[in-house]
């Protein structure tokens, strides 16, 4: 009696992972992100310094990063054409800091600005916590916590 | 007449240590925890073995693929797998580990969940069951897990990361296992394997070579423990590192392990498994490593007594 009932309990699991994997197997897999605040303008920009990107902990990233200032006084950071990341494990989250190794338990030392998961031109509006002092753009795997890349602005 | 004599003796204690050897193979064979993938032993025809275990894992120790040791937001992973083994005739065994469901997922984001990629196998045992336990096999993981799927940040929605349930494409393995018994109760297994492994999306993967072995004991009655040694090396470092973690190319690691099983009549056992990894053998890379545990229930029908060799 007792392995029957050990037996049929074994089947309801293997039963019930079947047709939970047939349902979400049925469901669609893109990815799907916004334009992760970037922004297309029209306005005439200075550009106020540029660095290139670096790769860290073993991620590639690459291309030029310019933080640039609007005549009404807005900042924005402008990616080149030349920007390359790695979005294979999806996409990547987007900060100024004032330190090279992003510490995301000290705010204000550290601005986000954006998401992508695209390479090439791009270009972000920062926001209010944005300050001059932040000279670091870093590409961040915000999920994992690890930095994928970063460019000083010089 | 002397000469004649001493090949006669020789014979005759060579048969005797040769009958000795099937003892405790017979013995090992109907009485220990009775896996034998990856081991020189196979099972008779139509006896089977089947376990569904149940896996959790979490680490922040993430070794990238240079070797390097990153602490990461916490990762974890939990799985329902089957595993079943079914002697097709006395020479070739069907073998199946299934998982049946998998759960990825950072402290971060949401979960995601999908079957992973099954591995179906074929053991062929050139000399039968009594005798040289040699067995050579080929099989496949095959891609019918989620080769990508996208977990969502807990904080901003927009970021997603993707932790597939499968690598999403086509392994073929070929395995060499060779067993030995010590005494009744003490038994070796041991194994060297290669994953030619194939492509995706046009994207070639780096071969891999594991090999391993294993000590299993029975000191007491209804209980084995084995003690397991298991190292896998990328044959060539990824040449695509950006998806080395998502694909599992360019893996490198050395994982140990103990079980007991405990059977609890002759068809029906639970098993405990602590496992963890290390750089024993080869430097770690592209693994997230943590000791983990797993918990499994067994059922099986039994090898046939005959001696069938």
């Amino acid at each position: 009696m007792r392995k029957k009932k050990i037996l049929k309990i074994m089947n309801k699991i293997i039963l019930m992972a079947l047709v939970l994997f047939i349902n979400i197997s049925c469901d669609k897999e893109d990815v799907q992100v916004d334009n992760g605040g970037s922004v297309e303008t029209t306005e005439m920009t200075t550009k106020l310094s540029s660095g290139t990107f670096n790769g860290e902990n073993g991620y590639a990233v690459s291309g030029t990063a310019a933080l640039t200032k609007s005549s009404v006084n807005k900042y924005f950071i402008e990616f080149a054409d030349s920007f390359k990341s790695s979005f294979a494990a999806g996409s990547v989250a987007l900060y100024t800091s004032s330190t090279a190794k992003l510490d995301l338990g000290k705010s204000s030392t550290f601005s986000k600005f954006g998401v992508t998961n695209k390479n090439g031109k791009q270009t972000y509006e920062l926001g209010a916590d944005f300050n001059l002092n932040q000279k670091y753009v870093i590409v961040w795997c915000f999920s994992a916590g690890v930095q994928f890349g970063s460019a000083e602005l010089k | 007449v002397g000469l004649r004599s001493f090949w006669f003796e020789s014979i005759h204690i060579f048969k005797l240590i040769l009958m000795g050897r099937l003892l405790m193979f017979m013995w090992i064979l109907s009485h220990s925890f009775a896996v034998f993938g990856q081991s020189g032993w196979g099972r008779d025809k139509g006896t089977y073995f089947t376990k569904l275990d149940v896996a959790s894992f979490n680490s922040r120790s993430y070794y990238n693929a240079d070797g390097v040791k990153l602490n990461t937001n916490k990762f974890m992973q939990s799985a329902v797998n089957f595993y079943g083994e079914y002697g097709i005739t006395d020479h070739f065994n069907f073998i199946l580990n299934a998982p049946l469901l998998k759960s990825n997922s950072f402290e971060s984001t949401t979960r995601v969940l999908g079957l992973g990629d099954p591995h179906v196998e074929l053991k062929f045992k050139p000399t039968g069951r009594m005798q040289l336990p040699i067995a050579v096999s080929i099989g496949a993981d095959l891609p019918l897990g989620r080769s990508n799927v996208y977990a969502t940040n807990k904080v901003d929605a927009r970021e997603k990361i993707n932790l597939p349930t499968g690598d999403g494409e086509l392994n073929f393995w070929g395995t060499l296992g060779l067993s030995l018994p010590f005494s009744h109760n003490i038994y070796t297994s041991w194994f060297v394997a290669y994953n030619d492994r194939q492509k995706y999306n046009g994207l070639e993967f780096k071969d891999q070579v594991v090999y391993g072995g294993e000590i299993g004991a029975s000191f007491v009655k209804n209980m084995w423990m084995n003690f397991k040694i298991k190292s896998q090396k990328s044959t060539a470092p990824s040449a695509h590192p950006e998806l080395s973690f998502i694909r599992g190319d360019g893996t490198n690691f050395t994982q140990i392990s103990g079980e007991v099983y405990y059977k609890i009549s002759d068809k029906i056992g639970a098993t405990f498994t602590i496992l963890g990894y290390n750089d024993w053998l080869t430097p770690l890379k592209n693994i997230y490593a943590s000791p983990f545990v797993s918990v499994g229930f067994v059922y099986e029908k039994k090898e046939n007594t005959k001696n069938n060799e």
